[in-house]
């Protein structure tokens, strides 16, 4: 099986004006389709970088990057745009939520991407938001809404899409521990009942335990060696490789 | 509803403020223009569109003795574009063969029927017009005479000359009639009636009883008869009347058409291009505020440009999202401002304000029914208009590159990474405001008279002022925030939070409050330079006034006495220095008074050099007053032609170019000339004996009632009897004069204005929205609504007074340039008498419009909810 993500000697230095920060340096993974994936590693690791990079919005500085076969670097800017709409949904870890729309409005907003007429779909989009406790919430606005309501609302927007691949940036960094579980679990179902690809940034080991594969970036790069293999990991085990790692 | 119907909606909606001004912002810039040009438009037809029946065209020359194949010499003429010959008379008519029945005298039109079209003097009720040239002989007949005589289409009508008194001369001061232009039978010819005028034109001559005929008819059937051909000229557009009228001065006299001339002469033409050019800057401030206003925005778009962009928008599809919205916001102002630049125009009209002067009363059913639109030119402006708009709001879209859009996901303050932006975004709203609008602009708009060195001046001027434009946000952002943040820091002793907070966003915005200043100044620099123009036309007015009238009382209409009588008594008074007549006039080729040399002698000319008085008597000479020597170009020594009743031409020699002697109210005529009294007596048989109007000159240091006082009592003329007016009050009505046409430039000093408040605005409210955080933050910590609107207050105040002041130094920089244009294109000779109050008037209107700006944003931001603010997060 081809793997949907192929990650080779990746690098990333950022130039600023402030100097230049190394971030990645020398990354590679691979993740197969249907796989649930979770990166951990510490505050400014790079983390975020390594998804923005994947979602084609970030150049890389040196190294390749493949999604479904194909190098990030030879696709257009155009293609690149194709690919993240198509292949694509994104849990952004500060939600990016437009301010202008309804939480409905928001959900739908990939499926308007994509051509489609959100109001066609409104029943599916309300039953999702039912499932992440948003029910009675659709007309409210942003501003309107607990930060877990936020969180989850980006949530949905990420799933609506029905996109192959789902990059979540810490999903429950703001979620009480019943509501993050709830959202835990609709992303392992949606991984095994439409055996999409999930990859998964956190910085919560319970979190971590519903993936396959833990990996652990650190110093700029991921130490394979020290990855976590599922299934039914538990959150001592996570507990433990954090400490080990010193994260 | 599609993707881009949804945030397009949403973003329109949701922020209404913002919405409104953007519209607003657009709608009174094109509204501007679309009032001038539509009153413009307006004033010249309603004008034109007058009562009298008469139907001469443009202008209308008759040759001199000299020409001798007219029309031929008259197409040559620089300036003629076409000419048409034509004479009237009497006739009989009768109806059937020529020894038929009763005659009726009707008016008889003779013209060149290919041409009469395009003259457009007459038009057919039934019919057909006749064929030019026909052998036929065909006729066309008034309404009134066809149904006294009733005529249908296909009858006979025999026509003959009248029998008439031949036209004299006036030789030696009496009137002869030449021999051979004594009586003699008139021969007649039988016409078929072929169409029947309508009540128009023509049709009205005569209440109806009128024919036409064609020209070559018309010359044979007068042969022998005293007929006087008249030429009518149209002129090229190109050419001012001067100088066509300079042109065909030698050997031509003409008689212009009233209604044609309106807006043509000069001084009306300089304002007319005022108004216009006024229009051009109305334009692009208010397309200048759309673009900043939608650059401002940009920096609020950016985030929402990258989420949409990280989601998976193309860059189409977050393109048809902006244009969707640029459209909606650029339609309805494009659409606001045409309606309300007619509604402006309209009312203008109906409150007597025109583009050739105020207070006329143009008769209101006359306005709604003439009332037409300039499509030609409202049209491609208002496109024009749009047009920019939509690129203006498309443009920074291209710009929005992908480390933006990841910046912005990460949550990082994205004003930064797009001042870039906006820097190139401020590039192009330069190069199209300042290059292509013009463009634009000058090829829709004709320029009125001659395109020459008069008007590089004025579009030079232009296009220094819009150089401001681009200069200054491009340039100088960096060092109008260090003054506007310099200017601020005293007050941060005084109010810490509101000073330093005020300092803190001038800083970050530097375009902004750049942006913001040079709409304050553009429209204060226009304020200043033009008041600096009114100053100078006033102060001409008090140049020409102290020469030609202001130590003079006018005497109208009392009855009539003889002359030699009237100045013994008022001779009586030492006082008095001399009495000029002014009823000898004649019109040809401009208006020419027969003055009394002796009375000249005490002071202008005469007194300076005694021997003009036997020029003008023995020398036949003739003293011009300033403005008609610029205008036809006399110099000293030229001959000045004068046609006689006779039709026989007379030169009189310029000897003496001043303004001193003939000036007179009724009718305001400022280009005549004067000659001896002898003449007129001598060569147009017009009495001089007698006078019921003339001026009295006094001494320069007698005080105006004290001068009307010794008019009253040498003439016996009772307390408020008598028409009798002073220089001096005359002056103050001079003077006022000038105040009230310029109106219309205040008007639309005050709408520009509105669009530089306007821009302030739009600027204010969208850094409050896309500060809404921080001010919510701030707010959460105990920020008081007194502070918040101190804070806008106060750069209000250092946007006003550094705008301000740039725009009043601007003013007075350009005021030179501006009267010299006028100069030339007006012939007055204009001195530069700076801007006096008008440059703190200016300063001062630049800071309240700053301060008012700011209200709406306090308002704003006061009402933004600050929890809102902090719960909205990253
Ligand atoms: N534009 C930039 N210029 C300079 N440095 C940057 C830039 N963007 C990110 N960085 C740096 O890159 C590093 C990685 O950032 P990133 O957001 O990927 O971290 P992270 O692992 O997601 O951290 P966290 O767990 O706190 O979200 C950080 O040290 C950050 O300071
Ligand atoms: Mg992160």
């Amino acid at each position: 099986m081809n793997p949907i993500i192929r990650v080779r000697d990746l690098y990333k230095i950022f130039d600023s004006s402030a100097g230049t920060t190394p971030v990645l340096k020398g990354v590679e993974f691979d993740i197969d389709p249907g796989e649930f994936v979770c990166i951990m590693g510490p505050s400014g690791s790079g983390k975020s970088t390594v998804l923005h990079i994947l979602s084609g919005l970030d150049a890389v500085t040196g190294g390749s990057v493949l999604l479904a076969g194909r190098n990030l670097k030879d696709l257009s800017e155009a293609e690149r745009t194709l690919l993240r709409r198509t292949q694509i949904g994104y849990v952004f870890q500060f939600f990016n939520l437009m301010p202008n729309l309804t939480v409905l409005e928001n959900v739908g907003l990939p499926l308007a991407i994509q051509g489609q007429h959100p109001a066609a779909r409104e029943k599916e989009l309300r039953a999702l938001l039912g499932r992440l406790g948003l029910g009675g919430r659709e007309h409210h606005f942003p501003h309107q809404l607990s930060g877990g309501e936020m969180q989850r609302t980006s949530i949905a927007r990420a799933l609506a899409g029905g996109q192959p691949l789902l990059l979540c940036d810490e999903p429950t960094g703001n979620l009480s521990q019943k509501a993050g579980l709830e959202v835990m679990q609709l992303l392992r179902r949606v991984c095994d009942e439409e055996r999409r690809t999930v990859l998964l940034v956190t910085h919560n080991p319970r979190d971590a335990t519903f993936a396959d594969r833990v990996l652990f970036l650190v110093d700029g790069a991921l130490d394979s060696q020290h990855a976590l293999h599922g299934p039914n990991l538990t959150v001592e085990q996570v507990h433990e490789r954090l400490a080990a790692l010193h994260i | 509803m599609g993707l881009a119907a949804i945030l397009a909606r949403r973003s329109l909606f949701q922020r209404p403020g913002r919405t409104l001004f953007s519209i607003l912002g657009i709608a009174v810039g094109i509204a501007t223009v679309v009032g001038i040009f539509t009153l413009d438009h307006n004033t010249l037809i309603v004008r034109t569109h007058s009562d009298d029946p008469d139907w001469r065209a443009e202008i209308e020359v008759s040759p001199s003795a000299s020409v001798k194949s007219p029309r031929e010499e008259l197409a040559k003429v620089p300036g003629v574009v076409d000419v048409s010959t034509a004479f009237q008379s009497q006739a009989s008519v009768w109806m059937g063969g020529a020894e038929g029945g009763q005659p009726s005298s009707v008016f008889l039109v003779s013209m060149e029927a290919a041409r009469a079209k395009e003259l457009g003097r007459y038009i057919l009720a039934q019919g057909r017009d006749f064929e030019p040239h026909s052998a036929r002989r065909e006729v066309l007949v008034g309404e009134n005479l066809a149904r006294d005589l009733g005529l249908k289409l296909g009858d006979q009508i025999s026509v003959s000359p009248p029998v008439r008194q031949p036209a004299p001369d006036c030789v030696g001061g009496q009137w002869i009639t030449r021999e051979h232009e004594l009586e003699r039978p008139p021969s007649s010819a039988a016409f078929e009636v072929v169409g029947v005028l309508g009540r128009e034109g023509i049709g009205r001559k005569a209440r109806g009883d009128v024919i036409v005929l064609d020209i070559d008819a018309g010359t044979a059937l007068f042969e022998g008869a005293h007929i006087e051909k008249r030429y009518w000229v149209r002129k090229d557009p190109k050419i001012n009347l001067e100088t066509l009228q300079a042109n065909l001065g030698e050997a031509w006299s003409y008689d212009l058409k009233k209604s044609v001339i309106i807006g043509q002469a000069a001084d009306e033409r300089a304002f007319r291009n005022g108004v216009r050019f006024a229009g051009l800057l109305a334009l692009v401030l208010g397309l200048y505020v759309i673009f900043h206003t939608l650059s401002m925005s940009i920096v609020e778009r950016v985030k929402e440009v990258g989420v949409l962009h990280a989601l998976g928008c193309s860059r189409a599809q977050i393109g048809r999202v902006f244009f969707l919205e640029a459209f909606v916001i650029a339609g309805a102002g494009g659409l606001a401002g045409l309606l309300g630049g007619l509604l402006l125009a309209y009312s203008m009209l109906h409150l007597g304000i025109t583009t050739v002067g105020i207070g006329i009363d143009m008769g209101r059913s006359k306005i709604r029914e003439l009332f037409d639109v300039p499509w030609t030119v409202v049209g491609p402006l208002v496109a024009a208009g749009v047009v920019i708009a939509l690129i203006g709001s498309i443009y920074p879209l291209a710009k929005a590159s992908n480390t933006d859009s990841v910046s912005a996901l990460r949550g990082e303050d994205s004003r930064g990474r797009s001042q870039g932006t906006l820097r190139s975004f401020q590039w192009l709203a330069a190069l199209l405001l300042a290059l292509v609008m013009p463009a634009i602009y000058f090829g829709v708009v004709p320029v009125i008279g001659e395109e020459q060195s008069e008007l590089l001046g004025v579009i030079l001027l232009g296009l220094g002022v819009i150089a401001l434009f681009v200069a200054v946000p491009l340039v100088a952002p960096a060092v109008i925030s260090f003054v506007c943040v310099r200017l601020a820091k005293p007050f941060e002793r005084r109010w810490p939070l509101a000073g330093q907070l005020a300092a803190r966003t001038m800083q970050r915005g530097p375009t902004r409050i750049a942006g913001g200043v040079a709409g304050i100044a553009l429209v204060t620099a226009g304020f200043v330079g033009l008041h600096g123009m009114t100053r100078s036309l006033e102060s001409e007015i008090d140049v020409w006034s102290a020469e030609a009238f202001r130590d003079k009382v006018y005497v109208r209409n009392m009855t009539r006495a003889n002359f030699d009588e009237l100045a013994r008594k008022l001779h009586e008074f030492p006082e008095v220095l001399g009495v000029e007549p002014n009823e000898a006039r004649t019109y040809s080729p401009f208006l020419v008074i027969g003055v009394r040399e002796q009375e000249l002698a005490a002071y202008g000319p005469c007194a300076d050099d005694p021997r003009l008085m036997a020029a003008l008597r023995d020398g036949k000479g003739m003293i011009l007053s300033r403005r008609v020597a610029k205008h036809r170009n006399y110099a000293l020594g030229d001959l000045v032609h004068m046609q006689t009743p006779g039709g026989r031409v007379e030169g009189f020699p310029v000897v003496a170019i001043s303004d001193a002697y003939g000036y007179f109210p009724h009718p305001d005529e400022r280009m005549y000339g004067v000659v001896s009294e002898r003449w007129m007596r001598e060569l147009y048989c017009i009495d001089t004996a007698q006078v019921g109007t003339f001026a009295v000159r006094f001494r320069p240091d007698i005080d105006e009632v004290q001068a009307e006082g010794i008019v009253r009592t040498a003439l016996g003329i009772g307390p408020g009897e008598g028409s009798i007016e002073t220089g001096a009050y005359l002056y103050w009505w001079h003077s006022t004069d000038i105040g009230r046409d310029f109106v219309l430039f205040d008007i639309i000093i005050a709408l520009t204005m509105a669009l530089a408040g306007l821009g302030v605005l739009n600027g204010q409210l969208l850094s409050a929205l896309e500060r809404s955080k921080e001010l919510g933050v701030l707010k959460a910590l105990g920020m008081s609504r007194g502070q918040v609107a101190g804070h806008v207050v106060l750069e209000s105040l250092v946007t006003g007074v550094v705008g301000g002041a740039i725009g009043a130094l601007l003013g007075t920089a350009v005021i030179p340039v501006i009267v010299q244009a006028l100069q030339t294109i007006s012939g007055l000779p204009l001195p530069d008498v700076g801007p006096g109050w008008y440059l703190p008037a200016g300063l001062l209107g630049a800071i309240v419009v700053a301060l008012l700006a700011g209200l709406y944003p306090i308002w704003r931001m006061n009402r933004n909810d600050a929890i809102a603010a902090v719960r909205l997060g990253g």
